[in-house]
């Protein structure tokens, strides 16, 4: 048994694009059944209108100020981000998450928990310059609902389906996969990247299973 | 004993706010400058028969803080100089040497990196219904104004620059 993955070149999403529209337009003609449809995050997020600019975000001192703990590899660094997470996750969730994950890093030695009690859209964020144009001008959030999107997915598609968040450093985040979808699989297809990070335009990745 | 619990709270604020200050001073922020002192190959070619004039030059895009910073949206625009600029058509872009050619002067949001240094070119275009000879006599000195937009630790900033070009030499 051998694997194709078959990343799927699209036009520039837009928040005026339609998810299944696209899907079905892009991949639709490429699927058969056994196939696993995997979406981006980014494109799933973008089409649900989930981007803001930083100049429609005012900061709050709490943002400001919590922001400067964060290292600038990350999106939190900057204090817009911050700010939409703590709308988005509220504010007082966010206090909590970054003093506790302060605490436990100065007792325990341990990082990431911030993420785990911020919740998931504070590890999902894209700031500004993490997207490409038209939308590195923006700040992107994660996608609402992604275990809703891949059971609908699959329902008019006829296929297993994924979306995950993958970056070209190995990362991958696997946000939700029907029940079909071998996450071990995805994991193991995904530290590579196919879908590309920067300007492949690539949102839709087709893997397939064949016999060899 | 309440009074001292409140003192005593009071001075443990004050000591987390003045840390926190003295952190955040120290932390700094970026500094980034479109370093117009500091442009070079500054090139002018004049057309005489076809009456347009193209300048350009290398700007240094500069992070001279502690802390990086993204350069979100870049603009420029000619200084106006009267009413002889109604018989110019001018257009001036920027464009990020390590930056993905683009025809159309889009700029694409960038991170500066602390202590680093990126090029930009400034392009103008000057194309005239008058003779360049006029022009060159009364606008001896164009000025281009590039105005730039940072977002840093501290948030947004706005900043300004002016970068010229000897039209008379």
């Amino acid at each position: 048994m051998t694997l194709d993955v078959i990343p799927l070149q699209t036009k520039i999403i837009t928040p005026e694009d339609r998810l299944f529209q696209i899907v079905a337009d892009y991949a639709g003609p490429h699927l058969r059944p056994g196939d696993i449809l995997v979406l981006a995050e980014s494109m799933v997020a973008i089409t649900q209108g989930r981007l803001i600019r930083p100049e429609q975000v005012k900061p709050t001192p709490w943002a400001l100020a919590l922001a400067r703990f964060v290292s600038q590899d990350g999106s939190l660094s900057s204090p817009y981000a911050m700010q939409v997470i703590m709308n988005e996750s509220g504010a007082l969730r966010t206090l909590f998450a970054f003093c506790t994950a302060a605490l436990t890093r100065l007792v325990f030695g341990r990082r990431g928990d911030f993420y785990r009690f911020a919740g998931q859209q504070a590890s999902l964020v894209d700031d500004v310059t993490g997207n490409m144009p038209p939308f590195d001008k923006h700040i992107v959030l994660g996608p609402k609902h992604p275990e809703q999107v891949v059971a609908e997915t699959r329902e008019r598609f006829g296929v297993e389906a994924a979306i995950i968040d993958a970056n070209d450093l190995g990362h991958t985040k696997i946000l939700a996969a029907t029940s079909g979808a071998s996450q071990k699989l995805l994991l193991k297809v995904f530290r590579a990247n196919p879908g590309g990070n920067a300007d492949q335009q690539t949102p839709i990745v087709i893997i397939r299973k064949t016999r060899s | 004993m309440f009074a001292e619990f409140i003192l005593a709270a009071l001075a443990c604020l004050g000591t987390l706010a003045a840390s926190l200050a003295v952190f955040f001073h120290y932390q700094g922020d970026s500094e980034i400058t479109f370093d117009t002192a500091a442009a070079r190959d500054s090139r002018i070619t004049k057309n005489m028969p076809q009456r347009t004039i193209r300048c350009r030059c290398l700007i240094p895009l500069a992070n001279r803080g502690r802390q990086n910073g993204m350069v979100i949206n870049v603009f420029c625009q000619p200084m106006y100089y009267g009413k002889i600029m109604e018989q110019l058509d001018i257009t001036a872009r920027l464009r990020l040497l390590d930056a993905p050619a683009r025809q159309n002067g889009y700029w694409e949001a960038v991170i500066v990196k602390k202590n680093t240094t990126h090029l930009v070119e400034l392009e103008v275009t000057i194309r005239s219904q008058v003779d360049l000879l006029r022009v060159a006599r009364e606008i001896p000195c164009l000025k281009v104004i590039i105005y730039y937009q940072v977002v840093g630790r501290d948030g947004i900033q706005w900043y300004l620059s002016e970068a010229r070009f000897d039209l008379a030499g």
